[in-house]
């Protein structure tokens, strides 16, 4: 369609050149008097000066006069000028014929000789010329109105009256004679070379515009179009030729009158059946074409209506022109009731600025999509729309309108309201978190934080987002957490303290955690930081008072042993009978008072040696010994009480019994404690010590036949203070004492007991050496 | 008087312990001079001729340490025997040993027989 038109316009402009070159060939050979171009045939009417200068001019002002040029107003102001000279030119001839005043126009630029034949006055043109020129004269300036289809048929009705004009000439060229009889006042006989170029004239005036007036007809792609295309040359040349071939004929005597008329008659059937015969299929053709394109439409018709969209089709100014089901549905409206209406019954007041500025856009060509908006429903009610919106473009006038195609996404959009509330919900609840949370990638780049971060390091939320996990640490905590943060990557978690370095560089201690988790099929570190200052300052508060107890029961201790020396002295000096004898009932009060200063300093004694022990100050003289050795020692201390309550000491110990490395003092203070024990509690009966060797420990074990303590109590027994029953001239700390020896051999102190059958307490002690502190 | 009997020097600032250690020597039969603090005690060691030294490790003016420290350094006394009596219970190769230089070392508080076999063993040798 569009190559049609652009083919008429090519013609159009073409032709318009010819007509001009012409036209510069044709005066010059007025000027150098070369009668072939002149009149063509010898004797013939020649063409006169003003007609070639009135050529020159039309096929210039046709040049000009291009549709591609429009735009260009000196184009236009030349097409007028030339057309408006070959109209005055026209005119001032015409008026010349209708007077009889002899203007002196013709011979204005050059004289013709005399004798000029059909010529009323010396190289005036012919009269039927002047009426062409102002015919096309007066088209070139009516084509310059441009916008109204009016003037185009006026401009063509006049193009199309000069061809006539011309083609009476022509033919009477032709077939030889009809219009030379005319009265020659009015020379009517237009030279032969002018004649085709009237034609021509004619017919670029016609091309020029395509599009409006009878052209747009002759242009279009219906039926009408091909008719006039295929049909209207042939009908007018066949005509033409058929009339020629009939005179040539009967002129030549080869037919008869008659007969030429049946040979007219037959020679018109045959070639108007077969041309109607191609006509007919070719319209046929044209009309599949067209159900065809019925169907497409159809079908586009009904994609549009069955679209979950609404698609809305607008004119230029807004009117609404169709309205799918959809829309029918979205907006409540039903197409009979928003038909013919402007599209802002669907726009809000607070909108309608925007869509002004999207219709300018359109107008523009521009295609706009998924441009979000508000469009309000019949009811009042809006909604949130996605629109998009393309111009809808004809190829004869441009943008005549626009689709607008509308989707509902207020349920979309009320979800990525959601989306964002959780989102920031999610934030906020990081925010409040009372540490520091982060979430790291595998190289502790942060992919996410919390204020808290910022607000402890003093970095801004930009900075921190740009550093690494790590980079808040001294060098020596930084190798720390990497091996940390490698391991949460490995094991799934791990937990650290470190000191953060804040950008003030303050140092805060802090408990880091860290949980391996996914996301998005990758592993990333979700972790909390804590300040433990406060732990810290704790922790240190408790040494402090820890420190504080043990220097207060040393010095406790130390103060008490000077009085208690003086007494135990004292006592001791009245017993031995130093100063005057004392009775019997007085020395026994005496001895009393002797025990129980006994028993006061084997506790202030124990206190030490117990805290000694727990605090690590005691040193270990760790070396090879024979353990039944430091058994018989500790044995011969215990035997002299024993044998006066009566109770027997059985020794069951393993002959060669390999040496073990421990202080003998210590184990021999253990020994002494077991055995001690037994003693106070067993009052007949005996108490078995044995040795054995049981891999790469040696087992010792004291039994007594005592009464035992129950199962629930056995885990009591090792404990400080924790004795179960009060024993005379026990401290109870024995047994935690004879614990914190064992374990500092590396050993292992226990004891089992049927209640009512005495206790039994084993020690092992490592053969091989093995110093390493126990608990 | 027949000067036969070997004489003690108690330096100790605790009237009653050095009042009773007294009482307790005497009965053992040796001659006994007291002296209340540490620099006294130096003194009385030089001026006096003492045959045994019994030295409290805790006293004023002169902590019982130095006290052992000086005589040792001296020539006219230094070999004068030291039985060192504290209420401290460790440090006991260091006062014994050559760093104070102490003969024996018994911590309060001591048993009188223990004490009596000390200082039999330092003046009865043999």
């Amino acid at each position: 369609m569009k190559n049609k038109i652009n083919l008429f316009q090519f013609t159009s402009e073409l032709l318009s050149l010819l007509i001009f070159i012409s036209g510069l060939v044709l005066l010059y050979g007025w000027i150098s008097d070369v009668s072939a171009l002149k009149s063509i045939f010898p004797g013939a009417v020649g063409i006169k000066t003003n007609t070639t200068i009135c050529f020159i001019s039309i096929g210039l002002g046709l040049w000009f006069l291009q549709e591609k040029r429009m735009h260009l107003s000196l184009a236009r102001l030349s097409a007028m000028i030339l057309g408006s000279l070959v109209l005055l030119i026209g005119f001032l001839t015409f008026s010349e014929y209708v007077s009889g005043i002899n203007l002196g126009i013709d011979n204005f630029l050059l004289k013709e000789p005399v004798g000029a034949i059909l010529t009323s006055s010396a190289n005036r043109m012919a009269f039927t010329s002047s009426i062409n020129f102002i015919l096309v004269g007066s088209a070139v300036l009516l084509l310059l109105q441009q916008r109204k289809d009016f003037f185009c048929y006026l401009a063509q009705s006049f193009a199309f009256i000069a061809i006539i004009i011309s083609l009476i000439t022509l033919l009477g060229y032709i077939y030889g004679g009809s219009l030379l009889y005319l009265p020659i006042k009015y020379s009517p006989v237009i030279a032969i070379n002018a004649t085709f170029l009237f034609i021509l004239t004619g017919i670029c005036i016609m091309f020029s515009r395509p599009k409006c007036g009878f052209m747009k007809t002759v242009s279009s792609e219906g039926p009408g179009g091909v008719i006039m295309r295929v049909v209207y040359p042939i009908a007018i040349l066949i005509p033409m030729f058929l009339g020629w071939l009939k005179l040539y004929v009967e002129k030549e005597k080869i037919f008869t009158n008659e007969t030429g008329v049946l040979f007219v008659a037959i020679v018109n059937l045959t070639f108007i059946s077969i041309y109607l015969y191609a006509l007919s299929r070719r319209l046929n053709y044209l009309d599949i074409e067209r159900q065809k394109g019925e169907q497409a439409q159809r079908l586009l018709v009904n994609i549009v209506e069955s679209s979950d969209d609404a698609i809305i089709g607008e004119s230029l100014s807004g009117t609404i022109l169709s309205w799918n089901k959809a829309a029918e549905r979205m907006y409540g409206y039903s197409f009979a009731e928003v038909k013919g209406k402007n599209a802002s019954i669907i726009i809000p007041a607070h909108k309608e600025q925007e869509m002004l500025e999207l219709y300018k856009r359109i107008k523009r060509g521009e295609h706009i999509e998924h441009f979000e908006t508000e469009h309000c429903r019949k009811d009042g009610s809006c909604m949130d729309i996605s629109l998009s919106i393309s111009p809808l473009k004809d190829d004869r006038y441009g943008i005549v309108g626009f689709s607008a195609i509308a989707r509902d996404i207020s349920e979309r959009k009320i979800e990525h309201e959601r989306i964002l509330k959780d989102k920031q919900y999610l934030e906020m609840l990081i925010n409040s978190l009372p540490g520091i949370f982060y979430v790291l990638d595998a190289d502790a780049n942060i992919l996410l934080t919390n204020r808290k971060l910022s607000e402890v390091t003093g970095y801004s939320m930009e900075e921190v987002l740009k550093m690494k996990g790590t980079d808040f640490f001294s060098e020596k905590d930084k190798k720390l957490i990497e091996e940390k943060i490698r391991q949460v990557f490995e094991k799934g978690e791990a937990e650290v303290e470190a000191y953060l370095i804040t950008k003030a560089k303050k140092i805060i201690p802090h408990y880091f955690n860290g949980m391996r988790i996914v996301k998005d099929e990758k592993p990333i570190l979700v972790g909390m930081g804590i300040d433990i200052t406060e732990r810290k300052s704790a922790e240190n508060k408790l040494k402090e008072s820890l420190r504080l107890k043990t220097d207060f029961t040393n010095l406790v201790s130390h103060e008490l042993r000077t009085p208690l020396a003086a007494i135990k002295e004292s006592v001791s000096i009245v017993l031995d009978d130093l100063t005057d004898p004392a009775g019997p009932k007085q020395k026994e009060l005496l001895s009393i008072a002797q025990n129980n200063i006994d028993r006061l300093t084997r506790l202030i004694n124990d206190i030490l040696d117990f805290q000694k022990l727990e605090s690590g100050k005691v040193e270990f003289r760790f070396e090879k010994n024979d353990l039944n050795e430091a058994i018989g020692i500790a044995v011969k201390t215990i035997t002299p009480v024993a044998m006066s309550k009566g109770l027997d000491i059985i020794l069951k110990l393993e002959d060669n019994l390999p040496r073990a490395a421990f202080d003998p003092d210590k184990i021999i203070q253990v020994l002494s404690n077991l055995l001690n024990n037994s003693l106070k509690f067993t009052e007949k009966g005996n108490i078995t010590i044995s040795t054995v060797r049981e891999g790469n420990v040696i087992k010792v074990t004291v039994a007594d036949t005592g009464p035992g303590i129950k199962n629930d109590d056995l885990s009591k027994l090792f404990v400080q203070y924790g004795q179960l029953e009060r024993a005379p001239g026990s401290t109870g700390l024995g047994l935690a004492i004879s614990r914190e020896i064992i374990r500092a051999h590396g050993g292992k102190i226990w004891a089992e007991s049927k209640f009512g059958q005495g206790l039994t307490v084993h020690f092992v002690l490592p053969i091989i050496e093995r110093r390493e502190r126990g608990g | 008087m027949f000067e036969f009997r070997k004489t003690i020097l108690v330096v100790e600032d605790e009237k009653d312990m050095s009042r009773v250690l007294e009482v307790r020597l005497n009965g053992l039969g040796y001659k006994v001079i007291t002296a209340e603090d540490g620099q006294k005690g130096l003194e009385k060691a030089k001026s006096e001729k003492v045959d045994l030294i019994i030295l409290d490790l805790m006293l004023p003016k002169m902590p019982g340490e130095q006290v052992c420290r000086e005589i040792r350094k001296d020539q006219q006394i230094g070999d004068i025997p030291i039985l060192m009596l504290t209420a401290k219970s460790q440090d006991a190769d260091k006062i014994v040993g050559k760093v104070i230089g102490a003969n024996c070392y018994l911590s309060k508080p001591f048993d009188s027989a223990v004490l009596i076999e000390e200082i039999e063993k330092i003046l009865k040798p043999g």
